[in-house]
């Protein structure tokens, strides 16, 4: 029943979520307003503040399954943690993509490097690929256990990014949920749930794949073992 | 380009990215589920 709900229910549920948030996202609300005018550029940040809300759980997940496997040491608990890095990483590499497609039409510029929280969440991106990397570069024991360790510090980085984008809510004219009115903060609210459902599914998928991976992993062993 | 144009460029990667993954994912499992077929019957027949 579990199996059911978490491999099938749960990605047609993040599914229809998504529709629904991109009609209310596309239709629903009028133009959001930035700077005193209605932009419908604006409506780029339903799904950039989403991939963000995914990517800031997967790297909590990171952190709490990392803390998890050093006091257990069950390779469930690295599989999960490399799981949802890799998960969060998409929905920051999604951040990244959606952010400076906002930014060029509003700010005339791709990019900008005194954007603290450009440069925040770039580092963000870079620390979690170095995560992967790490995985990769490093198997074995030692390997998810300077991950697990990598993994706990990197986290540091998420709440830095989070009062970065709070402090200079006034460039982006939408953080800050309080000063927006209701019909766009409902579809707001329906693009955090969607996401999140979405970053569910797909963390669901990527930890069978990685329990699939240590099977494989434990079977090699064995095999070793015997020859 | 117009807000439009950008809004379709940032939904069409959005969707694009996350239905890539999905189909790496599915190759993936396939791959791994695979793989543990052919171990356990490397060790059953030992």
């Amino acid at each position: 029943m579990k199996d059911f709900l978490l491999d099938r229910v749960l990605p047609v549920a993040a599914f229809l979520a998504l529709l629904a948030a991109l009609a209310a996202s596309l239709s629903w609300t009028d133009p959001p307003v930035f700077g005193g005018t209605p932009r419908d550029i604006q409506r780029i940040f339903y799904f950039h503040v989403g991939s963000a809300a995914a990517a800031g759980v997967g790297f909590l997940l990171v952190m709490v399954f990392s803390i998890v496997y050093l006091a257990r040491r069950t390779p469930l608990w690295d599989a999960a943690a490399a799981a949802a890095a890799e998960v969060g990483l998409l929905f920051c590499t999604l951040v990244l993509v959606t952010g400076p497609i906002w930014a060029h039409p509003v700010w005339g510029t791709w990019w900008s490097w005194n954007e603290p929280r450009l440069t925040t969440t770039l580092v963000l991106w870079f620390l979690y690929a170095g995560y992967l990397i790490l995985r990769w570069a490093l198997p074995g024991h030692r390997g998810t256990m300077a991950a697990a360790v990598f993994g706990i510090i990197a986290f540091v980085d998420v709440p830095v990014v989070y009062f970065t984008a709070r402090a200079r809510a006034e460039l982006y004219a939408h953080p800050v949920l309080s000063g927006v009115d209701a019909e766009i903060r409902q579809a707001l609210m329906l693009s955090l749930l969607a996401f999140l459902l979405l970053f569910g599914a797909l963390f669901r998928q990527r930890l069978a794949a990685g329990a699939l991976e240590k099977r494989v992993e434990a079977l090699e062993h064995e095999k070793g073992e015997e020859g | 380009m117009s807000d439009l144009g950008y809004i379709v460029l940032a939904f069409g990667l959005v969707w694009g990215a996350v239905a890539l993954y999905l189909l790496r994912l599915a190759a993936l499992r396939r791959e791994l589920a695979r793989r543990v077929e052919r171990l356990e019957k490397a060790g059953g027949a030992r």
